[in-house]
């Protein structure tokens, strides 16, 4: 069973997708479903041996493009939708044991391209209205299958926390005729304490009001709506400090040498032209669940139920270390 | 499709599986001087 939703109170949709409580839940290497097909062996996902990426509509999918109708009616206040989306996985490599942080520099730059084209071709849907591109890393962070991957979310909505961002930048916007995310970025290279590292195009730093405390976000310098927007050059500098953010995570702990975190993305919505959301900025986010090499930071009372996140670190503290860490792989 | 730096080229195969989901292969090939006279 499979349906939006709606909650009147948080004016927000809920995705129900049961068929998800049956999805496969860190099966042995030998039953890895992302792992290619291996000769007279069981089929996984992918029948190819080898690949740069593969991305593959997920099995278990809260989102599909011909949804069943919602099984469940609708109350007086409460509508119910269908739903319409899609659920993609991206697989990042064949080799069950690797991860994003030990791959080479190739491989961050090819991704960029990749999701590039899904955000063009999911976007394009008439049905899609914000896609929304991912990766859960570690136990932590409830990941069910440890083979290196991302997802793709391309939601019939504008998901609640785009949609506040969307609203803040906007009110700036018309108050002051600049982009709010510009703002802060030029403001966080003015302060200097807070960056993590910056290239030509891009620029990581832990912001201000971060709610963890790794906390990093990726932002371009220029005004860019979204991944589409960029030209090769900037394509390169992504993947770049993208990789240079990543591998700095693995190393900052020597005890915990594949730190868990969300990376999420925040682009434009893609229910309206490109040049319809001149207030919005791409940007990447990171949220690393560990304060400490063995303390996690939960998500407890005051963050869960009243939406007001503690963090316990300043985030001036938290960027001089990442910043010292070295990004080379190792 | 996109070119890295003038350098590789990303090709992307796209194949449906028996369920009807969709599978997408991307590899990135060299770009042959051949190529690239074709492109300019």
């Amino acid at each position: 069973l499979s349906e939006l939703r709606w909650n009147p109170v948080l004016e927000e949709w809920v995705i129900t997708a049961t068929q998800r409580q049956d999805r496969t839940f860190f099966p042995p290497p030998e039953y890895c479903p992302l792992c290619p097909t291996k000769p007279g062996a069981f089929p996984t996902e992918i029948p190819a041996p080898e690949y740069d990426i593969v991305v593959f509509e997920n099995k278990f999918p809260s989102l599909r493009p011909e949804p069943p109708e919602p099984a469940v009616e609708a109350m007086d206040v409460c509508p119910v939708a269908p739903a319409v989306g899609v659920c993609e996985v991206v697989v990042y490599s064949s080799d069950h044991n690797s991860e994003l942080a030990t791959m080479p520099f190739e491989k961050f730059h090819k991704l960029v391209y990749v999701w590039a084209d899904r955000f063009q071709e999911l976007g394009d849907r008439p049905e899609v209205k914000f896609v929304f591109l991912f990766e859960n890393k570690g136990r932590e962070i409830g990941v069910t299958l440890a083979h290196p991957h991302g997802q793709i979310y391309a939601y019939p909505f504008i998901p609640p926390i785009p949609e506040r961002e969307l609203r803040g930048c906007k009110k700036h916007y018309d108050a002051h005729g600049e982009c709010l995310l510009c703002r802060l970025v030029k403001d966080e290279l003015e302060d200097g304490r807070r960056i993590v590292a910056r290239n030509e195009g891009f620029v990581a730093y832990i912001p201000f009001f971060a709610r963890y405390p790794y906390e990093v976000h990726i932002h371009p310098l220029q005004h860019r709506p979204a991944i589409t927007d960029f030209d090769g050059e900037e394509k390169r500098q992504l993947a770049q400090i993208l990789q240079n953010v990543i591998v700095k995570y693995n190393r900052l702990w020597p005890e915990r040498p594949s730190l868990p975190y969300i990376m999420v993305t925040h682009q434009r919505p893609t229910d309206a032209g490109s040049d319809a959301y001149p207030h919005y900025h791409y940007h990447i986010e990171f949220y690393p669940p560990y304060r400490t090499p063995d303390k996690l930071k939960f998500l407890a009372g005051s963050e869960a139920g009243a939406g007001a996140f503690i963090n316990d670190t300043l985030a001036e503290e938290k960027a001089t270390i990442l910043r010292d860490v070295d990004p080379r792989l190792m | 499709l996109p070119f890295l730096e003038g350098v590789m080229r990303m090709v992307k195969d796209v194949t449906t599986k028996e369920d009807g989901r969709k599978l997408i292969y991307y590899t990135f090939e060299d770009v042959t001087e051949s190529d690239k006279g074709e492109k300019e």
